[in-house]
């Protein structure tokens, strides 16, 4: 099924969240102002809400992972739901068949929500064709094609930031190629009318056709640097750095790292992002990850709030609920 | 003695390059007489043919059964007018011994298609050692490949080659680098991207077969390109033959329909290998096919399970079950004018035929086995969960409507499909 179709109701409301492709402009922008009211709640001291009393939410998680498990789980907590967090690990053989037995045998838990981490492009897409239909799927991330919750969280910190998207030049630096992150934040940005989006790396880190997403690639990162008023650093994993797409660590500081003196080109009150975990001396310098420009520690807590709202917008309300 | 007469069907055989309305008749397994029959001849059984096309039952170059599945499949072939399928060898069937060549013989005494074993190349299709490729033949294998995968060490490839052009042998080649294909499950391009998915480059397929080439012209091996389905590599086979290499390609039937376009919601049912190509490959592949660069169409038939499919595409398992929309797809190249009736003809039984080298078979002359069908333009066909006949329902092409069917076909002059009433 279309992405879209799957994506949203017959009144373009959420049904499932999969991926930013196939959304539009106003589902966006109504994430961002719904994460504005959850932001309140995070500064109180009684910080939860009663909008997911009485619902499950499944966190299944294929693949490990910290900080987007624990802000989903946080954000579940702080709206009442009741959670159980799944980490199950990927045999070679069978996995496709446990799979859905898996999801049939949790929803027959009468859970309302699957929150999906899995190692496959288009797992999510998948696990959500064959649920029942009172459960939503949430993608914390599939394979190398989407990581739409991480984007919301990027664009809001941008918003919060620097207001309007319109004027906005930003440059997003690292391995493009196997970044669900990038694609998902490549769709946001273009969605919500950035002036431009570069990407900045390697043609061994780059995916072919990558221009047809709606960016300016760059190879040298002193010319992509330039003028930028966002820069997103991505993730380099350590697999990736031994010979095989670059010839290592060093060399990679060497000609992509964001060292302080690099980030001088860009635009003088610029922000610097990253989704993390990062390598200090790999893809960053120290002094510009702890800077002022820096909001990557304000990416973590502004992520509980958006992934609130995307939890909040996306759970059937008890109406559709019956079954 | 059965005598048969099929009357007034427009007999369509580009061997003989006849293509009008005539008679035909049959005793026992042969085609006896085409057009003027002989004076005593008496028909036992009339088959009215008016206002249907008589074709020479399609030669299949590329099914892959198992098998479990085999006589199932060989009997759907049948019904679709496939009266001859070339079968493996695939990881789960490999034929690198001589028993296992005559396993697949006793399966032709099955109810459908006459199966043509392919042996393997190299034994358990591992690229290390050459297999005794005339004892397989003498078992009955018609060619030999190294399957989807491809013999990495270009020595090993050298003296397989070798060793095939000195019995004369026939030699399959489905091309892809083993490095730039590894790991990849769709084309890559724009598609790939978005869905972040790995990919394979045209240049995977091209590589090869440049690297082929130059061994086919080195070794003097009769070889044949399968599943072409990237557009630059027409270029190297036309300029090989050309220079009068011993080549020939195919193409599978859905690449010349479908595209890497069609991946895009990561339905599986597309998940093909060789990838889904674009639209533009596509398009190069169907002039290819009609200015004779490609020589024939096969259906590259690969049954799935259910579980094989209810993957995420990555997992799932390739293939498309394409047997029975084999003819239905290519009516349609000729109802969109890109061949004619006789040329489709020529791809889809007379060069198959000439490529296996077969005896016989792809021909509706005097002597020749009659492996037949009969073709209704007035028919329509759609597939459906309830009439598809294959054990795998993975096709892109349910519910589609052809326009034409499939009324009558025979395998050496028995009755397939249809009935002898008329």
């Amino acid at each position: 099924m279309d992405i879209s179709q799957l994506q949203l109701d017959s009144d373009g409301k959420l049904r499932h969240f999969l991926s930013i492709d196939g959304l539009n402009r106003q589902i966006l922008t109504d994430i961002l102002d719904r994460a504005d009211s959850f932001l309140d709640i995070t500064h109180r001291i009684n910080k939860t809400v009663d909008l997911l009393q009485g619902r499950t939410v499944i966190n299944l998680f294929f693949e490990a992972s910290t900080r987007t498990r624990t802000t989903f789980e946080l954000a579940e907590k702080r709206l009442s739901a009741d959670i159980i967090n799944l980490n199950i690990a990927t045999s070679a053989t069978n996995k496709g068949e446990s799979l859905l037995d898996t999801i049939r045998n949790l929803q027959a838990m009468q859970c309302d929500m699957f929150v999906i981490r899995h190692g496959m492009s288009g797992a999510s897409q998948f696990i959500a064709q064959h649920v029942a239909p009172h459960v939503a799927v949430v993608n914390g991330g599939d394979g190398w094609h989407a990581h739409p919750s991480q984007a919301m969280l990027d664009m809001y910190t941008i918003r919060h930031h620097k207001k309007n998207f319109e004027p906005l030049r930003v440059a997003i630096v690292g391995d493009v190629m196997h970044s669900r992150v990038a694609r998902s934040q490549i769709h946001a940005l273009n969605m919500l009318g950035v002036h431009e989006v570069r990407v900045i790396g390697p043609k061994t880190l780059m995916p072919t056709d990558i221009e047809k997403m709606g960016v300016t690639v760059f190879h040298k990162i002193e010319q992509g640097l330039k003028d930028v008023d966002v820069v997103i650093m991505l993730r380099l994993q350590n697999e990736r750095m031994q010979g095989a797409f670059i010839p290592n660590q060093a060399e990679f500081y060497h000609t992509y790292g964001l060292t302080a003196e690099r980030f001088t080109l860009a635009a003088p009150d610029a922000i610097v992002m990253h989704p993390g975990p990062i390598n200090r001396g790999v893809e960053i310098e120290s002094t510009v990850a702890d800077s002022k420009h820096s909001v990557i520690l304000e990416q973590v807590n502004l992520g509980i709030a958006v992934r609130m709202a995307i939890l909040a917008m996306t759970i059937r309300t008890s109406g559709e609920a019956s079954r | 003695m059965t005598t048969r007469l099929i009357t007034n069907a427009h007999i369509v055989d580009p061997a003989q390059n006849l293509n009008k309305v005539a008679d035909l008749a049959i005793e026992d397994d042969k085609i006896l007489a085409v057009g003027t029959l002989p004076e005593s001849f008496v028909p036992e059984t009339i088959i009215d043919g008016t206002g249907k096309y008589l074709f020479p039952g399609l030669i299949d170059l590329a099914v892959n059964v198992t098998e479990k599945n085999m006589a199932q499949e060989a009997a759907v072939a049948a019904q679709a007018g496939v009266t001859s399928m070339c079968c493996g060898p695939t990881i789960s069937s490999v034929i690198d011994a001589v028993a296992e060549a005559s396993l697949v013989q006793k399966s032709r005494i099955n109810d459908g298609a006459k199966i043509y074993p392919v042996g393997a190349l190299s034994i358990g299709l591992e690229g290390e050692k050459m297999t005794p490729m005339v004892a397989l033949k003498e078992a009955g294998c018609i060619a030999f490949s190294n399957g989807t995968g491809s013999i990495k060490d270009t020595r090993v490839r050298r003296r397989c080659f070798e060793y095939a052009a000195s019995f004369d042998l026939l030699v399959l080649i489905q091309a892809a680098d083993p490095w730039l294909a590894k790991d990849g499950c769709v084309h890559e391009g724009m598609i790939s991207t978005r869905l972040g998915l790995p990919a394979i480059p045209a240049e995977a397929e091209s590589m090869e077969i440049a690297r082929c080439l130059q061994l086919i012209e080195l070794t003097g091996v009769r070889a044949h390109f399968s599943k072409i389905s990237a557009g630059r590599s027409l270029d190297l086979i036309a300029k090989a033959k050309a220079k009068g290499l011993p080549i020939t390609a195919d193409v599978a039937i859905h690449h010349l329909w479908l595209t890497d376009m069609d991946v895009v919601d990561f339905n599986s049912v597309y998940h093909v290998q060789p990838p889904l190509r674009s639209s533009r490959d596509r398009q190069l592949l169907r002039e290819g096919l009609r200015e004779g660069v490609i020589d024939a169409i096969c259906s590259d038939h690969c049954p799935v399970g259910f579980d094989g499919k209810m993957l995420p595409f990555q997992d799932s398992v390739p293939g498309i079950a394409g047997i029975e929309t084999l003819l239905p797809l290519s009516m349609r190249l000729v109802d969109e004018g890109l061949l004619s009736y006789s040329q489709l003809i020529e791809k889809l039984s007379t060069n198959p035929a000439k490529i296996l080298d077969l005896p016989q078979g792809g021909q509706l002359s005097a002597e020749q086995p009659a492996d037949l069908l009969l073709y209704d333009p007035n028919e329509t066909l759609r597939l459906t969960e309830e009439n598809i006949g294959s054990s795998g329902h993975n096709t892109p092409f349910m519910h589609w409507d052809f326009n034409g069917a499939v009324t009558m076909v025979m395998v050496d002059g028995s009755l397939k499909k249809g009935s002898l009433s008329s």
